[in-house]
């Protein structure tokens, strides 16, 4: 094959592989997120959430595979002891969906927390009722709304054997997924991370493939260690990122190994070519 | 003269990164004031009162090394103004400006080559590890390693060049680097060290080849440094703290934190982009898996630089160490905790993030410079140029946003903070103000009034345990207990013995919206109730809108007699004494009519330096005098650890010269001080010296070099 082909198509590989894995662990691909204004929320606190008071809201789920809400909750920068109760059911009836008790320690200052419920496969076109209620919330030891917008969120969870199996569902999916990706400053600067990340990758991997073609291999036994290192160092950012950590740690391990044992014997080159 | 050996190319890049840094600390540039976290806002008299050296206190012991600090803000204080403009001149603006430069200085000095310069200042100064503990008030420390990278800087030139000036301009830049954060110090040695060796065994012909001199040289630096410390070394070696001291003692925090994945990519693990989410481990993004692809792939291409293979390593070392407890071989940085000298001050290894940083940014310049000339492009150079460029500068996005809020938004003093300060200031004599429930973001503090705080006070400093806090329960109710022990006997004479005069109760927070109050589990209303209740406490018409001060009217003064020892127990009478503050470390104290055994009461904190002296007093003697001041057993502990005197007329007057009374009683003078104040004063000077003799053999040599 012509070496340049060769290139191309292993840049092209390369690039696919690594913009599937770059955005798979931005966020799990196949959810979709939408967000609501504050309307949603029927009863918003905007101070200490205190014992039994409640955040409440609705929303109407514009897509199926409804399986978490979203809410954003300041923690005035100090753990809090309280917990808060989640109930969801559809609105005007008497049952609730799901509820379950979640410990405020673990809120994040101003980031969304998610509610995660068994994913309702039909959910579009219905109506949700949800509120948070506060245990044990005291002066001092409570959680409130952050003020940062959004406030409330749901994600709808599309199944990956449904996306692969039924073409009607990934059609949905998608149009979903490009209508409720939001034009914002934070999408823009993640663009642009993407964009310079794969370059600099891209341009990298042609550089050392270009060299690697000329086939002249004569080279000294530490660039054989670094080269590998590297190669297991992307090997285990892959790992990383489809979340295999176990086998990605030890792939990190050997390659730290690599390249230092690379080092060294650079060392004793230097030092051999010296005497 | 030294501009014009500037390339006009190095003017240019130094320009463009001085317009990169403007423009990313915009917020910066102005003299607005600046809190979070650990960065306090200090008005002019805080500035000025902890400008003055003392051995004693807060920022003496093992705190000392950072005098100098004090000193720069305290010029600024004397001008006039506080710390919103002291702060910019000596920390912000340096962070801005020289870290950019010293990054750019280093790595071209290295990589010799402009472009690579270029892009290793980038790497070097916006990078995850100082931005993040930027947010936190740790500003120090990212000065502290930018002059420590001019240091490293300056050992490169004196051991290439041999030249002496950079002897005396090593010292001096290990001298600021110490004196911003002394840890830095330590990780700077240590990389200058494993320099030293790397060039003399890999750089130099032989292993010979200019020993001799080089470790001349290398003895030389150390001494001007070990002259320029004396001012904190004679002091601390006197109170013994320098292997013991709270900070030395603590033990390893933070390993769950930290591991390879984060050192390798060079990720700080609660970076997340915006505000940092500190003790959340944040997940690795993608693109910071090309710091190492970048870093290491500079050793496979360069074969030409020797120098190279030294940051290799130097990467592969900061990696190991900055994993801390995590795998591989995770016991090490235990075992250096424990058994290597210093190591202790590093309970959690983020500090060596500095060494595979300044690795990294030579390795990923000279990589990044091989990559641009690979191709003969221009375009594709030009956008190549500015991908590298981009890389690190996105970590920067956040605070050009002000998305990463904390210390690069500004904030207001809120006005009734300097109310207080104007109130407290007013009055001329000694006493301290207890804050209940006060957040530390703005201090007033001077020498004439300290500012403790109860809580911290009970649990930290006065140690009696007071409270029985429950750690399991202790947010809770730590208001209701405050409040409940003020109502106390006990309360009212531990307030009264640590020479309370006010105590300021923090209402509300607005207008400013910052976070003022402090979390004690129980709300303003509880608060003022329980305090109108306690009748040592009357409240004052300052009417300040947003916090309410109460006077103790069962207030001691700084230095008391009694007729028996001071106690929590019951009440003691007491009686004044005259005496006059020459300053923190220093009171003269005139005794008079007194007779038989009397305590003299002394409300700082209990430590073996305090001292009487009768008679004139000197600090000359102090070192010369045997059994210059009273006998040690005379001195005790308070039931609160502050300092009791046993004066025995009888036993004084038979040894020193006393008036004698037609009563009987006996008039004397005294001087109580703090010991270790006279090395302080010791070290000051030959530092001083030494600061004179390195500044002129700098001029001198640099002179006659040209």
């Amino acid at each position: 094959m012509n070496k340049k082909i060769l290139i191309a198509v292993v840049l092209l590989l390369s690039w696919l592989v690594f913009s599937a894995v770059y955005f798979y662990s931005k966020s799990n691909i196949t959810v979709v997120q939408e967000f609501y204004t504050d309307s949603a929320l029927t009863h918003s606190i905007y101070s200490e959430i205190l014992k039994s008071e409640k955040v409440t809201g609705d929303f109407k789920a514009s897509e199926n595979y409804l399986g978490q809400v979203l809410v954003r909750f300041y923690n005035y920068d100090r753990i809090n002891s309280d917990s808060v109760i989640f109930r969801i059911k559809e609105k005007n009836s008497s049952d609730w969906l799901y509820q379950n008790i979640y410990k405020t320690d673990q809120f994040i200052p101003n980031a969304l927390f998610t509610f995660g419920f068994p994913i309702i496969p039909d959910s579009r076109g219905k109506e949700y009722y949800f509120e948070i209620e506060s245990v044990a919330g005291i002066p001092e030891d409570a959680i409130t709304l952050s003020p940062q917008k959004p406030t409330i969120g749901v994600i709808y969870q599309f199944p990956k054997k449904e996306l692969i199996k039924n073409t009607s569902v990934l059609g949905e999916f998608l149009s979903s997924k490009l209508k409720y990706t939001q034009i914002n400053r934070d999408l823009l600067i993640n663009f642009i991370t993407y964009l310079d990340f794969i370059m600099l990758l891209t341009v990298i991997e042609f550089v050392f493939l270009k060299e690697l073609l000329k086939l002249k291999l004569k080279h000294a036994i530490y660039v054989y260690f670094l080269a590998l290192g590297l190669l297991l160092l992307i090997s285990s950012l892959i790992l990383f990122s489809i979340k295999k950590n176990n086998y990605a740690e030890t792939l990190i391990i050997v390659s730290y190994f690599l390249l230092s044992l690379g080092i060294f014997t650079l060392l004793l080159t230097i030092k051999n070519r010296k005497s | 003269m030294w501009l014009k050996k500037i390339k006009s190319k190095d003017l240019i890049c130094l320009a463009i990164l001085l317009i990169i840094g403007a423009f990313i600390y915009h917020r910066w540039l102005s003299f607005s004031v600046f809190t979070s976290g650990d960065w306090w806002f200090s008005f002019k008299e805080n500035l000025i009162s902890a400008s003055y050296p003392n051995a004693y206190g807060l920022w003496g012991g093992a705190l000392l090394w950072k005098y100098p600090y004090f000193f720069l803000e305290g010029v600024f204080g004397l001008l006039g103004f506080a710390s919103n403009v002291a702060e910019k001149f000596i920390v912000f603006w340096q962070i801005a400006f020289l870290t950019p430069i010293a990054g750019y200085l280093f790595v071209k000095k290295i990589a010799k080559s402009q472009l690579a310069g270029f892009i290793g200042s980038l790497v070097f100064a916006y990078n995850t590890y100082f931005l993040s503990i930027d947010t936190q008030g740790h500003e120090l420390l990212t000065v502290a390693f930018t002059w420590g990278t001019l240091a490293l800087l300056s050992f490169i030139y004196l051991l290439e060049s041999k030249k002496k000036f950079y002897i005396p301009a090593t010292s001096l830049l290990l001298f600021i680097t110490a004196f911003y954060d002394l840890r830095s110090l330590y990780v700077v040695i240590g990389v200058m060290f494993l320099y030293f060796i790397y060039s003399q065994l890999i750089l130099e012909k032989t292993w010979k080849s200019n020993l001799k001199n080089h470790f001349i040289n290398y003895f030389l630096v150390g001494a001007l440094l070990f002259g320029l410390s004396l001012y904190w070394l004679l002091p601390v070696l006197n109170l013994h703290s320098l292997s013991n001291n709270e900070f030395l003692i603590r033990s390893l925090f933070g390993s769950e934190f930290y591991n390879i994945q984060n050192s390798i990519t060079l990720f700080y693990p609660f970076w997340t982009g915006k505000e940092p989410t500190w003790l959340y481990l944040q997940k690795i993004p993608m693109s910071f898996w090309l710091y190492p692809l970048l870093a290491f792939s500079a050793l496979i291409v360069e074969r030409k630089n020797k120098r190279l293979a030294f940051f290799g390593l130097l990467a592969v070392l900061g990696i190991f160490l900055t994993k801390q407890e995590g795998a591989p071989f995770g016991f090490v940085y235990k075992w250096f905790y424990l058994h290597l000298p210093g190591f202790n001050a590093f309970r959690e290894a983020s500090k060596f993030d500095f060494v595979t940083l300044i690795a990294y940014s030579v390795l990923i310049a000279i990589f990044s410079e091989r990559l641009v000339n690979y191709f003969k492009n221009i375009k594709i150079k030009k956008i190549l140029f500015l991908a590298l460029c981009a890389f690190p500068l996105i970590n920067a996005i956040p605070l050009l946003t002000g998305d990463i809020n904390t210390l690069f938004i500004p904030k207001k003093i809120p006005s009734n903070f300097e109310n207080l300060s104007r109130f407290i200031q007013k009055d001329p004599s000694y006493s301290r103000v207890l804050g209940i429930n006060q957040s530390n973001s703005y201090i007033y503090s001077t020498d004439n009034h300290t500012e403790i705080d109860l809580s911290n006070g009970i649990r930290h400093v006065w140690g009696t345990d007071l409270l029985s806090f429950d750690p399991e329960d202790m947010k809770r109710n730590e208001g209701q207990r405050l409040t409940d022990y003020l109502s106390t006997d006990e309360g009212r004479r531990l307030v009264s013995q640590i020479s309370v005069g006010y105590l300021v109760l923090y209402v509300v927070d607005k207008p400013t919206n910052q976070n003022l109050r402090r979390d004690t589990g129980k709300n303003i209303a509880y608060f003022e109730k329980s305090l109108s209740g306690i009748s040592y406490l009357e409240k004052t018409n300052t009417n300040f809108t947003n916090l309410v001060v109460y006077k103790n009217l069962s207030f001691k003064p700084h230095l008391y007699l009694t007729k028996e020892r001071e106690t929590l127990k019951k009440d003691i009478p007491f009686e004044k004494v005259y005496f006059k503050e020459i300053n923190p470390e220093q009171y003269e104290i005139q005794f008079n009519n007194v007779k038989g055994k009397t305590y003299l009461n002394f409300s700082e904190l209990y430590e073996n330096g305090w001292e009487i002296h009768i008679g004139k007093f000197n600090w000359q003697s102090v070192f010369l005098s045997k059994n210059y001041s009273l006998l040690d057993s005379d001195h005790y502990q308070t039931d609160i650890r502050y300092n009791g005197f046993i004066i025995d007329t009888a036993e004084v007057c038979s040894v020193y010269k006393c008036t004698k009374n037609s009563d009987g009683s006996s008039n004397f003078q005294a001087t109580l001080y703090f010991k270790a104040e006279s090395y302080l004063y010791l070290g000051l000077i030959l530092t001083g010296i030494t600061l004179l003799g390195s500044v002129f053999s700098l001029i001198y040599l640099k002179r006659k070099d040209e």
